[in-house]
């Protein structure tokens, strides 16, 4: 162990200390999401929760669970997830690998053409025609194959594959391997960080996005599980707001009853926990990939 | 390496074979397809579920299946047959109803459907410009004929009420939803109970008893929110219902113009709003009116209420759910805490019996229209006349028949049996009942509801029917005649309005800061000079043009 | 072995390579450029029902009415400011994290901040917003109410409502809803750094401190710019969900002459208005601009190297 030197020391503290002060700031209002989940709804209206539910109830839960149509929207979401993801980072990441190269024919006419869908788009309606035509519309493919290729992606994966070393590839080719096979067989293995890092940013955006299957999907069965979550939220909160349209007409429900429990707000906590908490366990089991020196073994093996 | 590979090639194929099954699965079911369901053929008077029509769809004959969509980002479509009312339907009637959701984003959904002309049978939204461009583009049934074979439509709306809903070619293409002949409506001015009493129940009719009673609160109660004019300070437009008889908080909510002799003018300069302004002003600016009216949220309001922390309460609505409960909770530990509504507050001088915070209109809130995607028109437009007959209502809201009710009284109104009082609301709750409403038939809802509650015990009463018939149903006027007036979004007047609501929002805000009656003065010229130069006059005449319009529709012409 | 042509030579080294883009340049084609003919709404007025091939065609006309709408200049303003505001604040605030998770010592608090700080990328905006209105109220708001008890100030200040603060609030909300989740990309630069490059600094007397600033950042410079370049060439994007949240969906409209941007402001008058047209004529003009942006960023970026293309 080096010896550190008192400025040192006062360093390693204030670093410390930023960083605890940082962690306090960001998990206090999800671990306060979380409390309002397990909170009955009244009570929350009253105020003042903040660190451990008062009136503890898991009927929020319950209504979320209940709901039949959770099983097959989980499933679909893990499936989309797990095919997405992999598709998108396989093919992004080998398009970033061919555009690394950069003294390849026709280099800048590939860079330009793939930059260019980064900021000019036909909006929505053709899209949604192009899909029909393509007889994607209203099937499960349809939330993986359009977005398989992000250039944004593509172009962070091309970052991180030009600042390895030349020494690298070159021992490769030297050997007689393909480019395709120095891929594959060297810079994937090596590249641990940059993968991880953009599978999570594309499992993220997977699980999280409604938007496509609000648009183009219909058939209950294969709306995922942000979507569903989405309808269970909106539904809730049609009873509310129903109850009070013309004069309160729809309440043949006694008001204080279920409603003590859930509400819009004690919902959307629950719901969203719901909808996130897979996700965000996810990264802790990637964190190993950020171990340093990856690189350092394989120039010297 | 090599085994990293092989192993996620394996683990790919699984998927892939496991995400086709899926897809075959679901290809397989849910194929939106309305079977054919034969259109009205000769049939015996004998069914007991066509009511008095000979003619016509018989319900139950054959199976009828149809789409439905709800052009709303909130909205979702319950699935059908999935509560016990629907589930007798689904059973008994053979009809089911195939819901697509909007999924939060109504908009463009309902962009990419009329695009590539992809519309499911049935549609459910606001009446007015999305109307008229499907029915221009010919994509809609027309229901004339239909409103004249089947009768609960007929006899419940009345026939001034469906001239109402011609359009400009004279057809009839929609079936309104919470349409209704008698007053209703939630809006006024709640009171805290506790407060109220003690501070010495002083009186509280005009807006200087009002603005007394305020200073007293703030005086007393340092902590308590004196007057809470809900979100967006749409309490404030409230408080014009009060200045003036027979003016509407619509005008500047909605309208954003004022009707006067036949024609709309400008709210800027209409001298109700003006003095409204003022009064508003000056309680924001002496801290009697809530700081956070603009930037707050609704669950904050409802955590002030629920907290007792608001004396006075004005909105649209004050009857909401969540104050509902807080009501009941503080009553329970406190009989002479909770919240209470009052007569509306007015100006001296101005009769009280004409002041209207709310307003209803006959035509209710949206509307049904049948699309040229459905394959037998006639059968649904059958199904949701039934459906907006006593029958169908008392099946929505209190079950099917012989579940907590066996036969109607005179009225027409189902007689609930013991299961009904007895059951309790856990078991209750999984009913589901009242989630299918989509062709709501206020009329005979709110009629029932009364006779009910006459019936029952005065505790049993629930708490927000017994402030309605109290007060705000009572306080409500007949706007119909001020139905559709919004231009479309990208017409010229459309253009006008959407910077008009710009400037207005503007200006209102910046009135409530104001520091004097003279900023306010001021504040609203320049509001009215700005207005004027982004096209205002086009608004206000689009709006003269479409009340004077709907006059002549109402009269039959 | 027969001379081979230089441009058959160089297909035979390379022919893998182009083999490796196809895939992704045939997506790119039919996702992509196929639809692009959408564009054109921007010069039409659009109609649902006529479809791009029968809609009247408008010219310029809406981009004369944006250039000409009375907010113009305010709302182009705002959108540079928060730009520029959130490339000073929050473009730097995931890499100093990034470089203070670097200086951890124990692997396991490492990893429990890692994984706590980027939490709140999972709270959606509402959730976040309704967090932070509620704190900032006047009525009962957490803030008001610790400034007041630490005798800081008498009153409860409006904080929303002031135009001065608008900016500040919504930076901050910024910086600490997406510090975490944005930083990830910086670690996977840093672990991707030799090791020994640290050993042989510190033998030569640097401390961690220095060591931070003349190894790892420059290490993870290349990955810092090409971020920088994006971020520039995103410049009229300066905001929507956030601002729109924070301004209570629109209708806080007191700090209306701050906080609107050119997306809110599309969204308030073209897209609830089924304004196609105006809003895609906003939205082409915008990537115009985005894009020369990007040019010149990169075209200053190629100096010290690193470049797009």
């Amino acid at each position: 162990m080096i010896k550190l030197s008192s400025g040192e020391k006062i360093f390693q503290v204030c670093v410390y200390i930023l960083l605890i002060l940082l962690g306090i700031v960001t998990l206090y209002p999800f671990w306060n999401a979380i409390v309002i989940s397990f909170n009955a709804g009244a009570d929350t209206a009253r105020g003042d929760i903040t660190l451990w539910p008062r009136v503890f109830t898991l009927d929020n839960y319950q209504l979320v669970f209940e709901d039949g149509r959770l099983t097959y929207a989980f499933l679909i979401s893990v499936l989309r997830v797990l095919i997405g993801t992999t598709l998108s980072v396989s093919l992004t990441s080998m398009l970033a690998y061919g555009l690394s190269k950069t003294k390849i024919l026709l280099f800048k006419p590939y860079m330009f053409y793939c930059i260019f869908t980064m900021f000019f788009s036909g909006g929505l309606i053709p899209s949604f025609v192009l899909n029909k035509e393509l007889h994607l519309n209203n099937t499960f493919w349809v939330l993986i194959i359009p977005s398989l290729i992000s250039v944004y992606n593509m172009i962070i994966f091309r970052t991180f594959f030009r600042e390895l070393p030349d020494g690298l590839e070159e021992s490769a080719r030297i050997d007689g391997c393909t480019n395709i096979g120095t891929f594959v067989r060297i810079v994937i293995p090596v590249s641990g960080p940059v993968f991880a890092t953009l599978a999570l940013f594309t499992a993220v955006y997977h699980w999280n996005d409604w938007f496509t299957a609000a648009i183009y999907i219909n058939k209950m069965n294969l709306l995922p599980i942000s979507s569903i979550l989405q309808q269970i939220l909106n539904s809730n909160l049609a009873t509310e707001m129903l109850a009070t349209q013309t004069g309160g007409n729809a309440s043949a429900i006694d008001a204080v009853g279920k409603l003590q429990t859930v509400t819009s707000k004690s919902l959307s906590m629950a719901t969203m926990l719901v909808a996130s908490m897979p996700i965000i366990l996810i990264y802790p089991f990637l964190q190993k990939y950020f171990v340093k020196g990856v690189l350092v073994g394989s120039i010297k093996g | 390496m090599k085994r990293t590979r092989k192993s996620w090639v394996a683990i790919m194929s699984a998927l892939l074979i496991a995400s086709s099954v899926i897809g075959a699965c679901s290809n397989g079911n849910n194929k939106p397809e309305a079977s054919p369901a034969g259109s009205a053929g000769e049939s015996t008077p004998s069914s007991d579920n066509a009511s008095a029509s000979p003619a016509g769809f018989q319900l139950g004959s054959q199976p009828l299946k149809f789409s439905m969509y709800g052009n709303y980002d909130w909205l979702t479509l319950d699935p059908w047959a999935d509560d016990v009312s629907t589930k007798w339907i689904q059973d008994n009637l053979k009809v089911t109803i195939e819901p697509v959701q909007s999924g939060g984003a109504a908009q463009q959904k309902f962009s990419t459907m009329l695009a590539t002309d992809d519309l499911t049978d049935v549609i459910l939204l606001d009446r007015g410009p999305d109307v008229e461009k499907l029915r221009q583009a010919g994509k809609l049934v027309p229901l004339d004929d239909y409103y004249n074979k089947y009768p609960n439509f007929k006899k419940w709306m009345g026939d001034e009420t469906i001239n109402m809903l011609r359009s400009s070619d004279g057809h009839i293409y929609q079936m309104p939803n919470w349409y209704t002949t008698s007053a209703n409506g939630n809006a006024g001015y709640l009171i805290n109970r506790k407060v109220y009493k003690e501070l010495g129940s002083p009186t509280l009719e005009t807006f200087d008893d009002l603005y007394a009673y305020l200073q007293k609160v703030k005086a007393t109660y340092p902590d308590m929110v004196p007057l809470e004019t809900d979100v967006e300070a749409q309490g404030v437009q409230i408080l014009t219902s009060g200045f003036a008889e027979g003016y509407s908080p619509s005008w500047p909510g909605t309208n954003r113009a004022v009707p006067a002799d036949g024609k709309f003018v400008s709210i800027f300069t209409d001298p109700v709003f003006n003095e409204t302004m003022k009064y508003a002003s000056k309680l924001f600016r002496e801290k009697l009116m809530t700081q956070d009216t603009l930037t707050e949220k609704k669950e904050q309001v409802f955590e002030k209420l629920t907290n007792g922390k608001v004396a006075v309460f004005t909105a649209y609505s004050v009857l909401e759910n969540q104050i509902n409960s807080a009501n009941t909770l503080m009553r329970k530990n406190d009989p002479e805490s909770g919240y209470e509504v009052i007569w509306p507050v007015h100006k001296e001088g101005v009769n009280k019996d004409k002041v209207y915070p709310n307003s209803y209109n006959r035509l209710g809130w949206n509307v049904n229209v049948i699309t040229t995607a459905a394959k037998d028109p006639e059968a649904i437009f059958a199904f949701m006349d039934w459906l907006t007959g006593p029958e169908g209502m008392s099946t929505l809201y209190f079950g099917p028949k012989g579940k907590y009710w066996s036969e109607m009284d005179e009225n027409e109104y189902p007689v609930l049996n013991d299961a009904w009082f007895n059951t309790p609301l856990e078991e209750k709750d999984k009913d589901k009942l009242g989630r299918w409403a989509w062709v709501g038939n206020t009329t005979y809802l709110d009629t029932m509801k009364m006779a009910n509650n006459a019936k029952m015990e005065p505790e049993q009463v629930q708490w927000p029917d017994t402030q309605q018939s109290a007060v705000t149903w009572k306080t409500s006027q007949d706007l119909t005649a001020f139905i559709n007036l919004m231009p479309a979004g990208d017409s010229e007047a459309g253009i006008a309005k959407t910077a008009v609501d710009e400037i207005f929002k503007k200006y209102y805000a910046q009135a409530l800061f104001a520091k004097s009656d003279e900023e306010v003065d001021a504040i609203l010229k320049k509001a009215e000079d700005e207005a004027m130069s982004q096209g205002y006059q086009k608004l206000l005449d689009y709006e003269t043009e479409a009340w004077q319009n709907n006059l002549k529709q109402m009269a039959g012409q | 072995m027969r001379l081979q042509s230089p441009l058959k030579k160089r297909l035979k080294r390379e022919w893998d390579i182009h083999l490796m883009i196809i895939p992704g340049v045939l997506l790119l084609f039919v996702f992509n450029y196929l639809p692009m003919y959408g564009v054109v709404t921007a010069f039409q007025d659009y109609n649902l029902f006529k479809g791009f091939a029968d809609s009247p065609w408008a010219g310029t006309k809406h981009f004369r009415m944006f250039f000409h709408s009375p907010d113009f200049w305010t709302i182009m303003r705002n959108t540079v400011i928060v730009s520029l505001l959130k490339l000073v604040f929050s473009f730097p605030a995931p890499i100093a994290l990034a470089l203070l998770l670097n200086e951890v010592g124990k692997a396991a608090f490492k990893r429990v901040i890692q994984t706590v700080s980027y939490l709140p990328h999972f709270l959606s905006w509402v959730i976040v917003g309704g967090f932070v209105i509620s704190m900032l109220s006047v009525d009962n708001g957490s803030i008001n109410i610790l400034l007041m008890k630490l005798h800081l100030i008498d009153e409860p200040i409006n904080w929303l409502s002031e135009s001065n603060y608008f900016w500040g609030i919504l930076i901050a909300s910024n910086v600490w809803k997406d510090i975490g989740f944005a930083s990830i990309v910086y670690l996977a630069a840093i672990s991707g750094i030799d090791p020994h490059l640290y050993e042989s600094a510190s033998i030569d007397g640097a401390n961690r401190f220095r060591q931070m600033f003349s190894i790892t950042l420059p290490s993870i410079m290349p990955v810092i710019v090409i971020f920088m370049i994006l971020a520039i060439g995103n410049v009229m994007n300066a905001g929507f969900e956030d601002i729109l949240i924070l301004t209570n969906n629109g209708v806080n409209a007191i700090v209306r002459n701050v906080s609107d941007v050119i997306d809110t402001y599309v969204y308030r008058i073209g897209i609830q208005n089924q304004r196609f047209s105006y809003a895609a004529a906003v939205g082409l003009f915008k990537s115009v601009i985005n894009v020369l942006l990007l040019i010149g960023a990169n075209r200053i970026a190629r100096r010290s190297g690193q470049s797009l293309w």
